[in-house]
C-alpha cells in the first residue's frame, strides 16, 4: 500500500489515506475533479525532498496544493496531492515593510495584514485574497484590479527558495548557490544556457514575448524571463512563478511590497453601450486611475436587487456599460489634484449620467460591493447541478469593446442565457460568468462547441490570452501552442522537460499531450440538497472554520456530500457507506455549527446550519423524546446540574484545583462522553443570589437580568444532558 | 474571582440602573444547546418557554432584557421561526439586549472611567460578527483601555457552546493561531463575552478571559 510505504517518510498522522480524505480534496474551485490516491500534508523542505524523491522512485504523481481556490484544474490530481494549507505559514516583513518574506501557505491577505502598520502591501491582489496562499498567488502569477501587469509575482519577486524535482534546493539570496546550481544541477545550467540563446536568437519570438506581456497573460510559462533575467538560475526562480507548481516546490519568497495608498476617490461612468465604454478606456488610463473595471448590461441587472443599490440600475438603456474608476494616491492634496485633472477626460466622453465620485468610504464599499458582487450573483442564482464558470480573456485594450459584443453574440448563438461580462478593463482583461451542466454528453458536447468558438475568437480574431489571471490549468494546456505559437511552445516543453524528465510533477498541466485536457475530468455537480447545491467550493469559507486544522472544513464538507450522491448515481454504494461511516465524525460531530463560514461564503451558505440539518435527521425517536423531557424539566436538569457542580468543587479543594480536570479529561478518554471539566469553570450561581441582585436603584433605565445558563452552571448541566443523549443512542 | 453576575450588579449599582431578576427567568435558557444538536423539539419547547418568560417578566416587553452571553442572545434573537403565533407577535415587542449593546450603550454613558487599563485583548465571538457588534465592542475597549487589541486571528474558538467539552482537539485546534498571536505581547486583561469561548481561549492562552463586564466594572469609579 501507498499509504505503508509513505509512512517511512513522513509521520502518520499526516499521510490522509482514509475514503473520506480522498474525496474531500478531489474538489477544488475550478470544474475539473479528480481524487487524489492520497493527501500528504508535508512541514518542511526536508519532507519535500523525500516527497521528491518518493514520487521518482515509485513514479507517483505529485502535486501541490495551497488553498485550492484555482479556476483551471491546477490544483487537482489523481496521483498524491501535497496540501500545503496547514502549515507553511510565517510571514515576516523586513526592511521596515520594504519586503516581505513568506511561506506558501500563508494567506494573501494576512501578509497586507502583517504589512499594514508600514503602510505597505504586496503587489498581487486577486479578489480572491482573502482565501488564497502565496504558494497558489506566486504559481498563478495571480493579479487583480489594480495590480496590472507591472506589481505581480513576476515583476514583485525579490528572492525565492524553492526544491527541484531532482532534490536540490537553491535560495536565491545566497550568492554560493548560483555556484552549486551550476555544478550539482548541471543538466539543468547548460540547459537553460541553450534555451536563452534560443530565446534571444530568435527575434521574432522575443518581439512576441514581449507583445504578450504588455497585457495580462499567465498561458504558459513566463518565457519573458529569459530576456529580463541573465543567470540560469534567476531565469528559473522566475519561470518557477506562474509555473503551477509543475516545476518546483516553492519553500519560501521574498517580495517587494508597493505603497498601501490610503487616498481613494472612487465613482461610476455610465455609458450607453459597451463600445463606447469600453472605447473610453485608453482615455481613462491618461488619467492614472488605480482601478478601470468595465460592467456589461447584464452584470449591472444581476445585482440590481441588492441592497443600496441605486434604483435606476433598472431603468438604464438596454445595452447600457458602467466603468467602476478609482484613484489612489498616498495625501489627499495629490488625490484632488489627479481627479482634478481626470475631470476634461470625463467631460470629453459620452457619458449618459453625470459622474459621482466620492472619497466617502462607505459609499466606496458599496460600489466595490456591486463590482464583486456580480460573480457570486450569477453563481448563487444558477440552476441546480450547473457549475459557475468564470472565463477570464485578455483583448487588446483598443479592440476591447468589439470584444464585449463579439462575446456577447457567441452567448446567443450558443443560447447562454444570464452570461455576464465585467473586468479590468484598464489591462484588457475580461471575465465572464455563465452557469454550465456538466451531467450529461449532451451537456460537454454543447460546452466543447462553446469553447471552441471562444478560444477561436480570443485566438485567432483577437490575438488575445485565453487566460490573464487564471493561469493555464486544465482548461487550457491543450491551447498554449495555438495561443503562444510553435516556437514558444518548444521553448515551454523543453524547460519543463529539463526540470522534470519524468513528467511526475503535476502533470498534464500546462504542457500536455492530451488535446482535449479541458473536456477530460470535468465536475459533475448532482443534485444533492439546498446549501450543497447552491455551493462553487471556491474555498473561501475555509479559513474561518474552527475545523480547518482539525478534521474537515465547510467546503469539503460540501464536497463529500457531492461525492456520495455521485457514488449513489453510480450505483457504487459500498464505497458510499464508507464515506458516510467517515463522515460521521470529520463531517457531523467535529463542526461546530458555529456559522462563520457563512460570513466568507459568496453565495450565502452557511454549512453549520447545513450539518444541523442532518444532526436532526440522525436522531431517533427515542433520542428526541429524551431530549424532550430534558427541556421540559431544565429547573430539574439545573439543580441536578449544580449539585454535580459542586461536587466537582469539593473535589477540586480537597485534591488541587487541577484534580477534577485530570479526572475527567481520563474519563473521557475512556467513555468518550463525560466533558472535559475545566479549571477554568465558576462555581454554579443559585437563583437567589441572583434575585438578590435586584436594585431599587430609581433610575433613569430600567434592564431585565436575563443570566445565560451557561454563565448559571456551566459544565454540570452540559455534562448531563449529554450524558443522558449519548446513552440513549445505544 | 468574582462571577459575571456580580459585576453585572456593580455596573448597575455604579450606572444608577435599574435591575430586575425574576426567578423565572433565571431558569431559563435559550436553546442553543438542543438545537445545535439537532434537538428541534427540545429546542422549540425551550424557545417558546423562554419567551413567554420574558414577555411576561418584561412587563409586555416594556423593559429592555439583557444577556450577558452574546451566543446566547444571537441564538434568541433568531428564535422567531420556531414560535408559536402567539410567541411570536410577544417576541416581536420584546427588546433584548446584548451584553455588548448594553455595556456600550446604555452603561459607559452613565459610568466615570476612573482607572482605564492600559493594554486589553478581546476575543470577538462568533456572534459579535454575526450581530454586526464589533464597532460597538472597539467603542468599548476604547473607553476602558488605552489600547485595547483584537487579533489578526481571532476566530471561532470551536467550543461551540459545549461541543468543546467533548472534543477538545477541536478547540485546541481551533484557538491555536489566536492564541499565539495574543502570546506574543503582555497585556493587563484578557476579555470576552460568552462564558464557554472564553474559557477555550483561556485553556489555549494560559491567561483569564473574563467577561467584558468584569473589565467594565474594574474600571469604573462608584
Ligand atoms: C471567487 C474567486 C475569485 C478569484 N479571483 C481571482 C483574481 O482576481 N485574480 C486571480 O489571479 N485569481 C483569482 N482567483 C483564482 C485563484 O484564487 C488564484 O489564482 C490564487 O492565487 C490561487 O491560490 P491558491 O492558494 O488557491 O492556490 P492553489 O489553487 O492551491 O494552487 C495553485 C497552483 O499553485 C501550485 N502551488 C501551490 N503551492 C505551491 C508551492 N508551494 N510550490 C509549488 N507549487 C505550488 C499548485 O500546484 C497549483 O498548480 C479567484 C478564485 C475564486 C474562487
Amino acid at each position: 500500500m501507498l499509504a505503508d510505504e509513505l509512512e517511512k517518510i513522513l509521520p502518520t498522522e499526516r499521510i490522509k489515506a482514509r475514503l473520506i480524505d480522498r474525496y474531500a480534496y478531489a474538489s477544488d474551485a475550478s470544474h475539473f475533479y479528480l481524487i487524489p490516491k492520497l493527501v500528504v500534508q508535508p512541514i518542511n523542505i526536508d519532507e519535500v525532498q523525500r516527497l521528491f524523491q518518493f514520487s521518482h522512485q515509485r513514479e507517483e504523481k505529485l502535486t501541490f496544493r495551497a488553498a485550492g481556490t484555482s479556476f483551471s484544474g491546477q490544483g487537482v490530481t489523481d496521483g498524491i496531492l501535497a496540501d500545503l494549507s496547514n502549515y507553511w505559514r510565517h510571514v515576516t516583513p523586513e526592511q521596515s515593510g520594504k519586503t516581505v518574506r513568506v511561506q506558501p501557505g500563508v494567506i494573501g491577505a494576512h501578509v497586507n495584514q502583517a504589512l499594514k502598520k508600514y503602510g505597505r502591501k504586496m503587489g498581487p491582489d486577486p479578489a480572491s485574497i482573502n482565501a488564497c496562499m502565496m504558494g497558489g498567488i506566486l504559481s498563478n502569477n495571480s493579479s487583480g484590479m489594480c495590480c496590472g501587469v507591472v506589481n505581480n509575482s513576476y515583476h514583485t519577486l525579490k528572492h525565492l527558495t524553492f526544491v527541484l524535482p531532482n532534490g536540490q534546493v537553491y535560495n536565491t539570496e545566497k550568492a554560493e548557490d548560483y555556484l552549486r546550481f551550476e555544478s550539482e544541477s548541471n543538466d539543468i545550467f547548460e540547459g537553460f544556457i541553450k534555451l536563452n540563446n534560443a530565446v534571444r536568437a530568435n527575434e521574432e519570438l522575443t518581439l512576441r514575448i514581449r507583445k504578450k506581456y504588455l497585457q495580462k497573460n499567465t498561458v504558459g510559462y513566463c518565457i519573458n524571463s529569459f530576456l529580463d533575467f541573465e543567470h540560469p538560475l534567476d531565469i528559473l526562480a522566475h519561470v518557477i512563478i506562474g509555473g503551477e507548481g509543475t516545476l518546483a516546490f516553492i519553500a519560501e519568497a521574498v517580495l517587494n511590497t508597493i505603497p498601501d495608498l490610503p487616498y481613494k476617490m472612487t465613482g461610476m461612468l455610465y455609458f450607453e453601450s459597451p463600445e463606447t465604454a469600453c472605447n473610453a478606456i485608453a482615455d481613462l488610463k491618461t488619467t492614472g486611475a488605480e482601478a478601470l473595471e468595465f460592467m456589461d448590461r447584464a452584470s449591472l441587472r444581476s445585482v440590481e436587487d441588492m441592497p443600496g443599490v441605486p434604483s435606476f440600475f433598472k431603468t438604464l438603456p438596454v445595452q447600457a456599460s458602467a466603468i467602476l474608476c478609482e484613484f489612489q494616491e498616498s495625501t489627499e492634496t495629490a488625490l484632488i489634484e489627479k481627479y482634478q485633472n481626470a475631470l476634461p477626460v470625463f467631460d470629453k466622453l459620452p457619458l449618459i449620467r453625470e459622474p459621482d465620485f466620492s472619497q466617502d468610504s462607505e459609499k466606496q464599499a458599496l460600489l466595490w460591493k456591486i463590482r464583486k458582487g456580480m460573480y457570486p450573483s450569477v453563481a448563487g442564482m444558477r440552476a441546480k447541478g450547473t457549475s459557475a464558470l468564470l472565463e477570464d480573456f485578455t483583448f487588446p485594450v483598443e479592440r476591447l469593446g468589439d470584444a464585449v459584443v463579439d462575446i456577447q453574440k457567441l452567448f446567443e448563438k450558443h443560447n447562454y442565457k444570464n452570461g455576464i461580462i465585467f473586468g479590468h478593463a484598464k489591462d484588457g482583461n475580461l471575465h465572464f460568468a455563465v452557469s454550465q451542466s456538466f451531467l450529461t454528453q449532451a451537456d460537454i458536447d454543447h460546452y466543447e462547441k462553446f469553447n471552441d468558438d471562444l478560444f477561436e475568437l480570443v485566438i485567432d480574431k483577437y490575438d488575445g490570452s485565453l487566460k490573464g489571471e487564471h493561469s493555464t490549468g486544465r482548461a487550457v494546456s491543450a491551447f498554449v501552442e495555438k495561443e503562444w505559437g510553435p516556437d514558444a511552445y518548444q521553448i515551454m516543453k523543453r524547460l519543463k522537460a529539463l526540470i522534470d524528465p519524468k513528467n511526475l510533477l503535476n502533470p498534464g498541466i500546462v504542457i500536455t499531450e492530451d488535446k482535449l485536457t479541458h473536456i477530460h475530468h470535468l465536475k459533475m455537480m448532482p443534485i444533492v440538497e439546498e446549501e450543497v447545491d447552491r455551493c462553487i467550493e471556491c474555498g473561501f469559507c475555509e479559513t474561518h472554520c474552527p475545523s480547518r486544522d482539525f478534521t474537515m472544513t465547510p467546503r469539503r464538507r460540501i464536497a463529500v456530500r457531492r461525492a456520495m450522491k455521485r457514488l449513489e448515481m453510480t450505483g457504487d454504494t459500498a464505497t458510499r457507506d464508507t464515506l458516510i461511516k467517515e463522515y460521521q465524525y470529520d463531517g457531523m460531530e467535529t463542526c461546530a455549527v458555529d456559522g462563520m463560514c457563512a460570513t466568507s461564503c459568496p453565495v450565502d451558505i452557511n454549512t453549520g446550519e447545513l450539518i444541523k440539518r442532518l444532526r436532526r435527521e440522525n436522531h431517533s425517536n427515542l433520542q428526541n423524546r429524551i431530549a424532550l423531557f430534558l427541556a421540559k424539566n431544565f429547573p430539574l436538569v439545573e439543580r441536578t446540574a449544580k449539585i454535580s457542580l459542586k461536587m466537582g468543587f469539593f473535589s477540586n479543594r480537597l485534591f488541587g484545583k487541577n484534580f477534577m480536570h485530570g479526572v475527567t479529561w481520563g474519563l473521557r478518554k475512556i467513555s468518550g462522553t463525560i466533558p472535559r471539566w475545566s479549571k477554568h469553570l465558576d462555581k454554579p450561581v443559585s437563583a437567589r443570589q441572583l434575585a438578590s441582585l435586584s436594585n431599587g436603584n430609581e433610575g433613569s433605565a430600567k434592564v431585565l437580568y436575563f443570566s445565560a445558563c451557561i454563565n448559571r452552571m456551566l459544565g454540570g448541566y452540559l455534562c448531563i444532558i449529554w450524558q443522558y443523549l449519548q446513552k440513549s443512542k445505544n | 474571582m468574582e462571577d459575571t453576575y456580580v459585576s453585572f450588579g456593580n455596573i448597575c449599582k455604579k450606572a444608577k440602573i435599574e435591575l430586575v431578576v425574576t426567578n423565572g427567568i433565571s431558569t431559563s435558557c435559550c436553546g442553543q444547546i438542543f438545537s445545535s444538536k439537532g434537538f428541534a423539539d427540545a429546542h422549540h419547547y425551550t424557545v417558546n418557554q423562554t419567551i413567554e418568560k420574558l414577555f411576561r417578566d418584561s412587563n409586555n416587553g416594556s423593559i429592555p432584557i439583557v444577556l450577558d452571553v452574546t451566543s446566547c442572545t444571537q441564538t434568541l434573537l433568531n428564535c422567531r421561526p420556531y414560535l408559536s403565533e402567539t410567541n411570536q407577535q410577544h417576541f416581536d415587542q420584546l427588546k433584548i439586549l446584548d451584553i455588548i449593546d448594553f455595556v456600550a450603550d446604555m452603561a459607559i454613558p452613565r459610568l466615570t472611567i476612573s482607572q482605564p487599563k492600559d493594554k486589553v485583548v478581546f476575543h470577538p465571538v462568533c456572534s459579535v460578527h454575526k450581530l454586526g457588534t464589533m464597532g460597538k465592542l472597539k467603542s468599548i475597549g476604547f473607553a476602558c483601555a488605552k489600547q485595547a487589541d483584537i487579533p489578526v486571528f481571532a476566530g471561532c474558538c470551536g467550543m461551540a457552546g459545549d461541543r468543546g467539552f467533548y472534543y477538545p482537539g477541536l478547540t485546541e485546534a481551533a484557538t491555536k493561531r489566536e492564541s499565539n498571536e495574543v502570546n506574543q505581547q503582555p497585556y493587563s486583561g484578557y476579555y470576552s463575552t460568552s462564558k464557554t469561548c472564553e474559557i477555550a481561549m483561556s485553556e489555549a492562552s494560559g491567561h483569564d478571559y473574563q467577561s467584558i463586564l468584569k473589565l467594565v466594572d474594574e474600571v469604573s469609579a462608584d
